[in-house]
């Protein structure tokens, strides 16, 4: 801890490498008291290249490698990829691909939410929610090995349409893992609303607004947290025409 | 007239853009193109008039002569207008957008060190993302910049 001019005042490094962090990153947080005067941010310490990577390759190869930004939203990504060359190409996507992608994009979802509802417990000092919530996670994490053959990076999306089809043993496995997943979520839920310490170590924490949210570019579950009513998988309906249902 | 189609006319009729410069490839999506002296008043009126109030991201290209950025907005209800400026590779110079969406900090650091963009208005900081040794005229997403091979290779 460096000390300032200001006896009042204090810069805490946090990073590059911390435990809490899940990438390195670096801040230098100037505060006074409790109160966050100023942050200075370092980022850039993984940047791969990726795009410059691309610019050499096929299109298909670039799928595995855009898939490759993130090893938790992984569809996310090869979706966007393969979404956007569908578009300039004037591709069609048969419709039961499109349902593979969105059943695939799902699993994710619920494989991610699950993951940081863990990490969140774990920075308010509640270990008990990441270990029940990383051990369920694994019951998507082996529906996704069983579908696509990996745990992260599912190789699923190509351009045009899928790689491998969802058989009717993987369907049935899929929907009593997920009937047990929405059981504890529901769990999870009435955890968060109703245990006294989260709410008291949570309440008027952190607090976005919903004009910060929209201004800052806020996302996904971030955004919905803060009343911004925007959801990409009701909204923007493209391969996911026919799953409409699905988000709701 | 369907939303995308009003937003379109009323950018023509206050930006006096050419009919071509704004195509709806399809349903929320918008893409618009104006001269960089138009840039400033074509970005408030996107922002402020017909609020596309969230900024989603920043993509930075090599046009060969020119650089070109494509500012990515988003209206509450998610539809997407990208507009699209250029200047000369000469001198690539713009203007930042931190004023209205501090969001924009790290983008446009990328455009610097990415593409070698000048931006004007953006406060000092930390480069982002190439590394504190990269050298500072090496813009690796410029289509003639080549790998070199490394020492001793």
């Amino acid at each position: 801890m460096k000390e300032n001019n200001d006896m009042n005042k204090f810069k805490i490094p946090v990073g590059p490498q911390h435990p809490a962090l899940k990438e390195p990153e670096s801040f230098s947080i100037a505060l006074k008291g409790e109160k966050i005067m100023g942050v200075d941010i370092r980022l850039g310490y993984n940047h791969r290249g990726i795009e410059k990577a691309c610019e050499g390759r096929t299109y298909v190869q670039c799928v595995y490698l855009v898939e490759r930004v993130c090893g938790i939203c992984s569809q996310a990504h090869s979706t966007c990829f393969v979404q956007c060359v569908e578009e300039i190409a004037k591709v069609d996507l048969p419709k039961r691909a499109a349902y593979i992608r969105s059943i695939i994009g799902e699993l994710e979802r619920v494989h991610s939410h699950l993951l940081w509802l863990g990490v969140a417990g774990h920075e308010i000092g509640f270990d008990t929610l990441l270990m029940y919530s990383w051990r369920d996670r694994e019951v998507v994490m082996d529906l996704l090995a069983l579908i696509t053959g990996n745990r992260v990076h599912y190789g699923m999306n190509t351009i045009g349409g899928v790689r491998r089809d969802i058989t009717d043993s993987q369907k049935k496995a899929v929907l009593k893992g997920i009937d047990k997943l929405e059981e504890r979520t529901k769990y999870y839920i009435k955890l968060a609303l109703e245990e006294s310490t989260i709410i008291k170590r949570l309440s008027g924490v952190g607090v976005l607004s919903k004009e910060e949210a929209t201004k800052l570019g806020a996302v996904g579950p971030t955004a919905r947290a803060s009343e911004v009513d925007r959801d990409i998988r009701r909204d923007d309906l493209r391969d996911r025409k026919c799953t409409r249902h699905m988000c709701h | 007239m369907s939303g995308e189609e009003k937003i379109k006319q009323e950018l023509i009729r206050v930006l006096s853009l050419s009919e071509d410069k704004i195509v709806i490839p399809r349903e929320r999506r918008i893409f618009v193109e104006v001269e960089f002296g138009n840039f400033s008043k074509a970005f408030d009126l996107c922002v402020n008039t017909l609020h596309f109030d969230s900024l989603c991201s920043l993509t930075g290209l090599d046009e060969g002569e020119k650089l070109a950025v494509m500012y990515h907005l988003a209206a509450a209800d998610g539809t997407i207008l990208n507009l699209r400026t250029s200047v000369m590779k000469s001198d690539p110079r713009i203007k930042s957008v931190t004023g209205i969406f501090s969001s924009a900090d790290v983008y446009e650091r990328e455009l610097i060190d990415l593409l070698g963009f000048k931006v004007e208005g953006l406060a000092p900081g930390n480069r982002y993302p190439l590394t504190d040794d990269w050298p500072i005229d090496e813009h690796p997403l410029r289509k003639d910049w080549k790998m070199k091979p490394r020492a001793g290779k």
